[in-house]
C-alpha cells in the first residue's frame, strides 16, 4: 500500500473529524420535523376545508398544532420560508426529507400551484385565526386572473399579512448563466443583497440563529464576480442608484465589496475569499441586536455584540472563528493584533465610512478618504494591505465625484487599472461643461488631453 | 471491526422509506428469512452490478469502488486498513477507465447512474445508494475527466463522505463544497438552491408583495469615524511577495487553533469586563465547540490555554461560576484524555508539560478519569504515560487506588498493581495480597513482576509460595525461580513437603528438577541434608519410596549448583544405581557442574 494512499486515508479521517466538529446535527434535524409537520399539517387542513367550514371544531387540534410548529420554527429559524420546487420542500433552505407518496411536498406544491404560488414567507408566527384564514385561501379556488396577487390580496384581507406568497420555483443548476459575473447578473446579486443582508438582520435582531447559507452563497457570487473588473464600477453604479434604500444592508454590501477587493490582491483562494466575504458582511451585526428599550448597542460594544449574535450559531467551523473575531477587532488598530480579515475589513469599513453617502452626505470624497486614511498606515490600517487596496483603488477611487480641466463634471468608475493608470479612471460624465447632463457619456481620463481639475465632495 | 456509531446515527438521521426494497446484487445468493446483523463488508457490497458493454462495466466499478470508499468511513474506525483497500480499489479503477475509455461522464437520476445511455449503477436502497445520495443532494451529472490525479479524487471522496454524514446543515451545503473545492478534472451539474421561474406569468421573482422584515441600523452607526487631519500621497507600488506570503500564512489551516483559542480568550475576557453586553451563557456553546475541536485536533497546548483563559475568567454569577466549573471538568474527562494521549508519541515515556499543567489547574477527579482510561486504552503507549500521570496521585490518594482495584477488571487490576509498584511498594504489597486471590494468569505474572522488587518478607515469601503452586507452570518456574535467588527460608520446609507429596503422583521430572534447583537456592545446608537423605535412602524400604525416583531427580538438580564434594558424590551415588533415563540426567548434571566450576553458567 503506497504513502499517498496512507496519507490520503489521513486526510480524509482528519476532514471528516473536522466537518463533525462542525456540525449543527440537531438543528437541521429539527427543522426538518417541524417542516415535515408543517407539510402535513397544512395539507391535511386544506382537505379538511374541502369538508368543513374553517370554524368547525375537527380544524382545532390541527390548527392548534399547526401554530405551535410556526412558533418553534420562528424561534429556531427566524422568518420562515416555505419553498416547494419539483416535489422537494425546503424551509430556510434546508431541503425537508419526507415520504411523497403520503401528504407530502408534492400534495401541497400542487394545492399552491393553483395559485402559481411556490412558497410561503411567514414574517411572523400566526394565531389559529389566521392558520383558518390562510388554510382557507389555499383550498380556495384560483383566481382566474393573475391569481398570485389574487392571493396576495385575499390575505391581506382576510388578516394575515404575515404571509407572503412567493412565486414559482425552479431548481437551479451549475452551468447556468445565473451564476456568472455577467454585467446584468451583478447588477442583480448586488441588488438582490440588500435584500439577503436586510433578512439577515431582521433574523439576528429578533435573536434567532444565524443561518449564514444564504450570505454565503450570495458571497460566492460576489467572489465569482469580482473576479472581472466590471466589479467595482458596477457596484458603484448600483450604490448610486440605490439611495434610500436599506443605508445598513448597503454598508455591509459595500465593505464586502472591498475586502473581497484586497482579498484578492493579496491572492487569497476562493474559499478564503468566500469567508472574508461573510465575515464582512457580518461585521457589524452587533448594531442588530437590541435591548429591551429596542435601541442597538452603541458603537463601543457593537462588535461584542456582533459576536454574541453570531456565537449563537451551533458547530465549530473555521468560517465562524473568523467572522466573531472580525466582529470583535474590525475597529482595532495594529497595536492589539487584529486578525488578518479584521485587518482588511478595518480598510474596508473605514473607507466606506468616510465615503458613504449619507443623508447629508458623504464625510469626504473617496480620493480624500484614501490619503486621510494613508496617515494612518502601520497604526490603524496594516501597510501591505492597504497598499494592495490603493493598487486597486488609485488616486481616485470609484465614487470619487471630478471636475476636469475642461470643466465637465465626472464620477471615478475604474479604480486604478495599473500601474500607469493609477491617477487616471475611467469616468462617468455626470454634467457638461455647459451644465447639460449627457444621456450616457464615459471619459477615459488615461487617453491625451483629458485632465483632472479637482476633486469634488458628493453632497445630496 | 464492528460499525461505528457514525454509522448508526446515520442510519438514523436517514429518511426512513415505509418500503424499502434493496435490489440484489445479480449474483448474490438469495438472502434467508432472517438473517444476523450484516458485516462491515456485506454492507459494503451490495450494490448492483449493471452495464453491458465493457464500458459501462467498467464505469460501474468505479463507481462501486466510490461509492464503497466514501462509506467505508461510517463502517470502519477512519484508521482502519480496511479503508485503504478501498481507496487503492477507486485510485487504480479510475485511473484504468480514465485511460481506457476516456471521459466518465454520470446522469444522476433518483436510483440510476447512467453513462453513454446505460445504467451502470442501480441501487434502491435510499440508506445505500450512491445515486440517490448524489439526486437528493441536488447532482445532477456528474463528470470526471482525464487528468483526473489522486488529489483530485480525494477531494471528491471527502465531499461525497462529509455529505454521507449529513452535517454542516447551515455553514455549507453540498454545491458550496463543491465550489469550495474548486475541482479541475471534475465538473458537476448540480442544484445550486431554487431560483424565481422566469416562465412564471406574474413574473414576480419568487416575491409576490413580500414584506421583509427589515432591521434600521442607528443612525449614527460606526460613528464617529477617526479623525485623520493629516493626508499623505499614495502611489501605485508593488507590494513584495515575502510580505504577501506572510500575511497568506496567517490564514493558512494551521492558524486555525490559535485563531479559535484567541477568540475564546476575547470572549472570556469580555465576559469579565462587559457582562452587560456578553454573558457566560451566550459563549458557553461555543467554549464547548472549540474545546471539542482542540480536543479532537491533540491540541494539548491550545486546551491549556482555553482552560487557563476559563479559570481566570471573573464570573459574577453562581449560575456561570457553576457552568464555567463543568466547562473546566470536561478537559480532564476519560474522553478527553483518550484523545489527548492519542496525540503523544509512540515512543514517549511521559506525558507532555501541557497536559500535567492541565491536570494540575483544572478541578474534578482526574485520579478516577486516569483509571478509567487506563481501564479502557488499548494503545501501549498511551497507557504508559496514563501510568505515568496516576502516579502523581498515589502519593495522596493510594488508598481510593487501592480500594479501585477491588472491582477492577484484571487488565485495569494489572495496570494499577503496576503503578503502586512504581510509587508506594507498601501498597503494591497490599495490593498484591489482594490479588494474589484472583486465580488468574494475567494478574499473576503481573505479581511475579511486584514481588521481585519487594523486599522479602514473610508476607512476600508466602505469596511466592502460593504463586509457586499455581496452575500455569510458568508462574509456577518463575515464583520458585524467585525463591531459590531470593533464599528465603520460610519456603524451605513447604517444598520439601510438596515435593514428597506430589513425587509419588502427578509431579512432572522437570517440575521436580525446578524444586530441587529452589531448594538449593533457598538453603543450601539444609538442602544438602535433604537430598543426601534422597540419594542415599537408608533403612531397608529406603530405595523403594513412593516417587523416590521423582525425589532423587529433584536432589540431582539441586546438586548441581551445591559446592563441595559430597555433592558430586551424592550424583554420582544416585547415577550408579539408577534407571537408564535418570542416570542419563545425572551424567547431564556432572557435566553442568564441571562447566560451572570452570566459571561457565549451568
Amino acid at each position: 500500500m503506497s504513502d499517498e494512499i496512507l496519507q490520503g486515508q489521513e486526510q480524509l479521517a482528519a476532514a471528516l473529524n473536522q466537518a463533525r466538529a462542525g456540525e449543527d446535527r440537531q438543528l437541521g434535524q429539527r427543522v426538518r420535523e417541524l417542516g415535515e409537520q408543517f407539510v402535513r399539517l397544512t395539507n391535511g387542513l386544506v382537505r379538511l376545508c374541502g369538508i368543513h367550514a374553517p370554524e368547525n371544531a375537527a380544524f382545532n387540534e390541527p390548527t392548534h398544532q399547526l401554530v405551535s410548529t410556526l412558533l418553534r420554527l420562528d424561534k429556531l429559524i427566524g422568518q420562515v420560508m416555505i419553498v416547494c420546487v419539483e416535489g422537494q420542500v425546503y424551509v430556510n433552505d434546508i431541503r425537508v426529507r419526507m415520504d411523497d407518496r403520503l401528504s407530502g411536498p408534492q400534495a401541497l406544491e400542487a394545492e399552491l400551484g393553483r395559485h402559481s404560488c411556490g412558497g410561503l414567507s411567514f414574517t411572523r408566527p400566526l394565531d389559529e385565526d389566521q392558520v383558518r384564514a390562510l388554510v382557507s385561501c389555499i383550498a380556495a379556488p384560483a383566481a382566474s386572473e393573475r391569481p398570485l396577487a389574487a392571493m396576495v390580496q385575499a390575505l391581506r384581507e382576510c388578516g394575515v399579512p404575515e404571509v407572503n406568497p412567493l412565486g414559482r420555483f425552479r431548481l437551479r443548476l451549475t452551468g447556468e448563466q445565473a451564476r456568472t459575473a455577467s454585467q446584468v447578473e451583478l447588477q442583480r446579486t448586488l441588488q438582490r443583497a440588500n435584500n439577503v443582508v436586510a433578512e439577515a438582520w431582521g433574523s439576528l435582531s429578533a435573536n434567532r440563529m444565524p443561518n449564514p447559507l444564504p450570505i454565503r452563497r450570495l458571497v460566492n457570487e460576489f467572489v465569482d464576480a469580482s473576479s472581472n473588473d466590471d466589479m467595482l464600477q458596477r457596484e458603484e453604479e448600483e450604490a448610486a442608484a440605490t439611495h434610500g434604500n436599506d443605508e445598513f444592508s448597503l454598508h455591509s454590501v459595500r465593505v464586502t465589496t472591498f475586502a473581497l477587493l484586497i482579498g484578492r490582491e493579496l491572492g487569497l483562494h476562493q474559499a478564503a475569499l468566500a469567508d472574508l466575504g461573510v465575515a464582512a458582511m457580518y461585521h457589524d451585526s452587533g448594531y442588530a441586536q437590541r435591548d429591551e428599550s429596542g435601541f442597538s448597542p452603541p458603537f463601543s460594544d457593537h462588535g461584542l455584540a456582533g459576536a454574541r449574535l453570531l456565537a449563537r450559531q451551533r458547530g465549530f467551523h473555521q468560517a465562524k472563528i473568523k467572522r466573531m473575531l472580525v466582529a470583535i477587532e474590525h475597529h482595532r488598530d495594529l497595536d492589539r493584533n487584529p486578525c488578518l480579515y479584521a485587518r482588511i475589513i478595518r480598510i474596508a469599513d473605514d473607507f466606506e465610512n468616510y465615503t458613504r453617502l449619507r443623508p447629508s452626505g458623504a464625510f469626504m470624497s473617496p480620493a480624500e478618504a484614501i490619503v486621510r486614511m494613508a496617515s494612518a498606515v502601520g497604526t490603524a490600517y496594516d501597510a501591505h494591505l492597504f497598499q494592495l487596496f490603493v493598487n486597486r483603488v488609485g488616486a481616485f477611487p470609484p465614487g470619487t465625484l471630478l471636475r476636469l480641466k475642461d470643466g465637465r463634471v465626472v464620477l471615478s468608475l475604474s479604480g486604478a487599472r495599473d500601474a500607469a493608470r493609477f491617477s487616471r479612471p475611467l469616468c462617468k460624465v455626470l454634467r457638461n461643461a455647459d451644465g447639460t447632463e449627457p444621456a450616457d457619456e464615459q471619459v477615459d481620463v488615461a487617453t491625451g488631453g483629458v485632465q483632472i481639475a479637482e476633486v469634488l465632495l458628493q453632497k445630496r | 471491526m464492528p460499525p461505528t456509531s457514525a454509522h448508526n446515527q446515520f442510519i438514523g438521521e436517514c429518511y426512513a422509506p415505509r418500503v424499502s426494497t434493496p435490489t440484489p446484487p445479480v449474483d448474490a445468493p438469495v438472502p434467508e428469512a432472517v438473517s444476523a446483523a450484516p458485516t462491515p463488508e456485506e454492507v459494503l457490497a451490495g450494490e448492483a452490478r449493471v452495464g453491458g458493454s465493457p464500458r459501462a462495466l467498467a464505469a460501474n466499478g468505479v463507481i462501486l469502488a466510490l461509492s464503497r470508499a466514501a462509506r467505508s468511513f461510517l463502517i470502519y474506525e477512519p484508521s482502519n486498513e480496511a479503508i485503504r483497500v478501498f481507496l487503492e480499489n477507486l485510485r487504480r479503477t479510475a485511473h484504468d477507465f480514465l485511460e481506457q475509455h476516456g471521459e466518465l461522464d454520470l446522469e444522476v437520476r433518483p436510483f440510476e447512474l447512467v453513462h453513454g445511455g446505460e445504467v451502470v449503477y442501480l441501487d434502491r436502497d435510499r440508506e445505500r445508494s450512491v445515486a440517490f445520495r448524489l439526486y437528493r443532494d441536488g447532482v445532477r451529472r456528474l463528470t470526471l475527466r482525464p487528468g483526473l490525479d489522486w488529489h483530485e479524487l480525494l477531494k471528491l471522496l471527502e465531499v461525497m463522505s462529509i455529505r454521507y454524514v449529513g452535517i454542516r446543515q447551515t455553514e455549507d451545503d453540498l454545491v458550496v463544497l463543491l465550489w469550495k473545492a474548486g475541482f479541475a478534472h471534475i465538473t458537476f451539474e448540480a442544484v445550486e438552491g431554487f431560483v424565481a421561474d422566469d416562465a412564471d406569468s406574474e413574473g414576480r421573482g419568487g416575491q409576490a408583495g413580500a414584506t421583509a422584515m427589515h432591521v434600521d441600523a442607528p443612525p449614527d452607526f460606526d460613528l464617529p469615524v477617526p479623525v485623520r487631519p493629516q493626508m499623505v500621497r499614495v502611489t501605485w507600488r508593488e507590494v513584495p511577495a515575502p510580505a504577501l506570503e506572510e500575511l497568506l500564512r496567517e490564514d493558512e489551516t494551521q492558524a486555525l487553533p490559535e485563531l479559535a483559542v484567541r477568540l475564546c480568550e476575547e470572549l472570556l475576557a469580555a465576559v469579565s469586563t462587559a457582562p452587560e453586553t456578553i454573558q457566560f451563557a451566550d459563549i458557553l456553546p461555543h467554549l464547548v465547540e472549540t474545546r471539542e475541536f482542540l480536543f479532537s485536533e491533540g491540541l494539548l497546548a491550545g486546551s491549556v490555554r482555553l482552560a487557563y483563559a476559563a479559570a481566570s475568567a471573573t464570573l459574577r454569577d453562581p449560575a456561570s461560576d457553576r457552568a464555567c466549573a463543568e466547562f473546566l471538568e470536561g478537559f480532564v474527562t476519560a474522553q478527553a484524555l483518550h484523545r489527548f494521549l492519542h496525540t503523544v508519541s509512540r515512543d514517549a515515556l511521559d506525558a507532555p508539560p501541557e497536559l500535567y499543567a492541565l491536570l494540575d489547574a483544572l478541578p474534578g477527579d482526574h485520579l478516577r478519569s486516569l483509571v478509567e482510561v487506563l481501564g479502557t486504552e488499548q494503545g501501549e503507549a498511551s497507557r504508559r504515560i496514563t501510568r505515568r500521570l496516576l502516579e502523581r496521585y498515589v502519593a495522596k490518594r493510594g488508598d481510593d487506588v487501592l480500594a479501585m482495584l477491588g472491582g477492577a477488571p484484571t487488565a485495569l487490576a494489572c495496570e494499577l498493581l503496576r503503578v503502586l509498584r512504581y510509587t508506594d511498594m507498601d501498597r503494591a504489597r497490599r495490593a498484591a495480597m489482594e490479588l494474589i486471590e484472583r486465580n488468574d494468569l494475567e494478574i499473576q505474572l503481573e505479581l511475579l513482576h511486584s514481588l521481585e522488587p519487594m523486599p522479602m518478607s514473610p508476607e512476600t515469601g508466602q505469596m511466592l509460595l502460593r504463586l509457586a503452586a499455581a496452575e500455569n507452570e510458568e508462574v509456577r518456574h518463575r515464583a520458585l525461580g524467585q525463591l531459590g535467588v531470593r533464599k528465603w527460608t520460610g519456603a524451605f520446609a513447604p517444598l520439601v513437603a510438596r515435593l514428597k507429596k506430589e513425587a509419588p503422583m502427578r509431579l512432572q521430572d522437570h517440575e521436580a528438577e525446578v524444586l530441587g534447583e529452589t531448594l538449593a537456592g533457598v538453603s543450601p545446608e539444609e538442602a544438602l541434608v535433604q537430598f543426601r537423605e534422597w540419594c542415599k535412602p537408608k533403612g531397608f524400604f529406603g530405595g523403594v519410596l513412593p516417587g523416590i525416583g521423582r525425589l532423587q531427580r529433584a536432589a540431582v538438580a539441586g546438586l548441581v549448583v551445591l559446592r563441595g564434594e559430597e555433592a558430586e558424590s551424592l550424583i554420582r551415588a544416585v547415577a550408579e544405581r539408577a534407571g537408564s533415563e535418570l542416570q542419563a540426567y545425572c551424567t547431564q548434571a556432572m557435566v553442568k557442574r564441571r562447566r560451572m566450576a570452570r566459571g561457565g553458567t549451568p
